[in-house]
């Protein structure tokens, strides 16, 4: 029914006429390159995959459901639990749907803390990932590497939150709490390390010949394909779009920094993984620029103990570490939401895969999963 | 650096190529209709080059508080860079017709809407549960599925009290009646 959107159809393309008896895969839901529960339920001819379907709902946990029945505080740590692996996006995503219905100013200084929390957060979320796209390439060692280095940015948010994982650190109207002297020393120490740690990366992994020869021109999606699948996040720049909601539609105090975007030429499984690079190294210079310029004042906003907005409806989004994080949130009044719908970037992202490894071998399959960053908790919700 | 997003009246377009009635707020980007009338609605946001919305970021319904249906559509248009929320009202036949012909993404959200809240796409290629089972009986976020009332998978009624232990004469509530008044 749906138009191939330019998209190369490999399956079609083959030279040879030799098909075998088709063959109906089954993967996971319980597999170590899932990356958590997903099963895939696979139609291949020989080792050619002629179709793939994913199959959803192992983690779901009704948690929309659940928001209609909890108080605006109480959903912070509720959605934390949805992408578990950038809590600190989730965090923001209730606390800047809330602030828009209410339509409270937050104060400068927490905002500049939260950009400088997202960003960590984008950091240490990446890092996760190259490490699981080393780990199902067939690499071990860059996992020891990625993870050390994530484990410095986890003590940085350890150090403001308490907490290692699921933060709940930024609420309604601004932060649990100020940051203080010795986070700041500790990420400028970060920051200068850094830059030097990821060029260690590109030497040991990025420019191996083996991970190149398996993610060149594997996983294609087109440019026209990545806007009609609404792909976001480093799917749609890999792909040659230009659209970070950073810079197109601005949230927070984005715009008063300078910083790149970076996209893709052939939207195959390297240049997601060089936009994921870079905007590795543009979180870093955005995290060192609030840093500099950080302001003075409170760290929150002044709101009564029930958080009650008035009627309505809002749709907030952000870049978030896997693409457009949004909020359809919908208050009838009273101290609950009404309706709280959140757009999960993976679960967008993931209905391109089957277009993506048609025609491609097996193994290429593991590797374009991975270059999508798929969090099953985001995906079920 | 690349401009950020536009926000344009699209009033005189709309009056121009729409011909049936429509509610549509140019401070909010919010455009009003019932569903019936989305087939003659897609293809001018699609195709008119003043629209142009090729991004369909995000679908999903909800319910209003007398029981009527909503259907949510957020476009964008990637191309000349502003956004739309459009709401459709749902008819009592719960039959919404589907938007995959225009765009790709539709197909999963669409799913997952008939999922959660029972609304049938009418044209969708595979109009199947997304999350859940295929033979669950409820549509859980309508509003007249109550969580707390789910004691047991008995209360469910449907296909999952074949899957349920036999009641007992007196359920133990899973949560209390103090705890119930809290939330």
């Amino acid at each position: 029914m749906n138009p191939l959107y330019g998209q190369p159809d490999l399956m079609e393309k083959r030279q040879d006429d030799l098909h075998t008896q088709e063959l109906t895969l089954n993967v996971g839901p319980q597999h170590p390159s899932t990356h958590g529960v997903l099963r895939l339920v696979i139609v291949s001819d020989g080792e050619i995959i002629k179709s793939v379907e994913p199959h959803l709902g192992f983690l779901h946990r009704g948690m929309e459901k659940n928001s209609e029945s909890r108080e605006y505080r109480m959903l912070v740590p509720l959605w934390d639990r949805a992408d578990y692996l950038s809590a600190m996006h989730m965090d923001y995503m209730v606390s800047s749907a809330a602030e828009a219905l209410m339509e409270i100013e937050v104060p400068r200084r927490a905002e500049y803390i939260r950009v400088i929390m997202l960003e960590l957060q984008r950091i240490a979320s990446h890092l996760f990932w190259f490490a699981s796209i080393a780990l199902d390439s067939g690499a071990t060692t860059p996992m020891f590497y990625a993870f050390r280095e994530r484990e410095k940015v986890i003590d940085l948010l350890e150090l403001v939150s308490g907490a290692r994982l699921l933060y709940n650190y930024i609420r309604p109207g601004g932060l649990r709490n100020d940051i203080d002297a010795r986070f700041i020393e500790n990420t400028s120490k970060f920051l200068k390390t850094f830059p030097a740690y990821l060029d260690e990366c590109e030497q040991i992994y990025s420019g191996n010949a083996i991970f190149i020869n398996r993610a060149r021109k594997v996983g294609v999606l087109t440019k026209e394909a990545a806007i009609a699948y609404a792909a976001s996040g480093p799917v749609l720049r890999g792909s040659g779009v230009p659209w970070d909601l950073r810079k197109d539609e601005p949230y927070s105090v984005y715009p008063e920094f300078s910083f790149d975007i970076p996209i893709g030429e052939n939207g195959d499984v390297l240049d997601r993984y060089q936009v994921r690079f870079y905007e590795m190294r543009m979180s870093a210079e955005i995290v060192r620029q609030a840093l500099e310029g950080l302001p003075e004042g409170g760290h929150t906003a002044k709101l009564p103990s029930v958080i009650k907005p008035k009627a309505g409806e809002v749709y907030v989004r952000q870049e978030a570490s896997r693409g457009e994080l949004g909020c359809y949130l919908v208050s009838e009044g009273g101290s609950k939401p009404w309706r709280f719908h959140v757009r999960p970037p993976s679960f967008v992202n993931l209905a391109a895969l089957n277009k993506m490894a048609r025609g491609h071998l097996f193994a290429d399959l593991i590797m374009i999963f991975a270059s999508l960053d798929v969090v099953l908790g985001d995906v079920d919700k | 650096m690349t401009p950020t997003l536009n926000k344009p009246d699209f009033a005189p377009i709309l009056v121009e190529r729409i011909k049936f009635p429509y509610e549509y707020d140019a401070s909010r980007q919010i455009l009003r209709l019932d569903a019936e009338h989305l087939p003659s609605l897609f293809p001018v946001l699609k195709g008119d080059e003043r629209l142009a919305f090729d991004y369909l970021r995000g679908l999903t319904g909800k319910e209003q508080p007398e029981g009527v249906y909503h259907v949510v559509y957020m476009l964008a248009s990637i191309s000349l860079r502003h956004d739309l929320l459009v709401v459709a009202k749902a008819p009592e036949s719960m039959q919404v017709p589907s938007a995959t012909p225009y765009w790709a993404s539709a197909d999963w959200l669409e799913r997952e809407t008939y999922d959660m809240f029972g609304i049938v796409f009418t044209g969708h290629p595979d109009l199947r549960r997304i999350y859940m089972e295929e033979t669950v009986s409820f549509f859980p976020l309508r509003k007249s599925f109550k969580v707390l009332q789910v004691v047991n998978l008995y209360d469910l009624g449907g296909a999952e009290r074949d899957f349920a232990k036999p009641k007992k004469e007196t359920p133990k509530p899973a949560v209390s009646a103090k705890d119930a008044e809290k939330l």
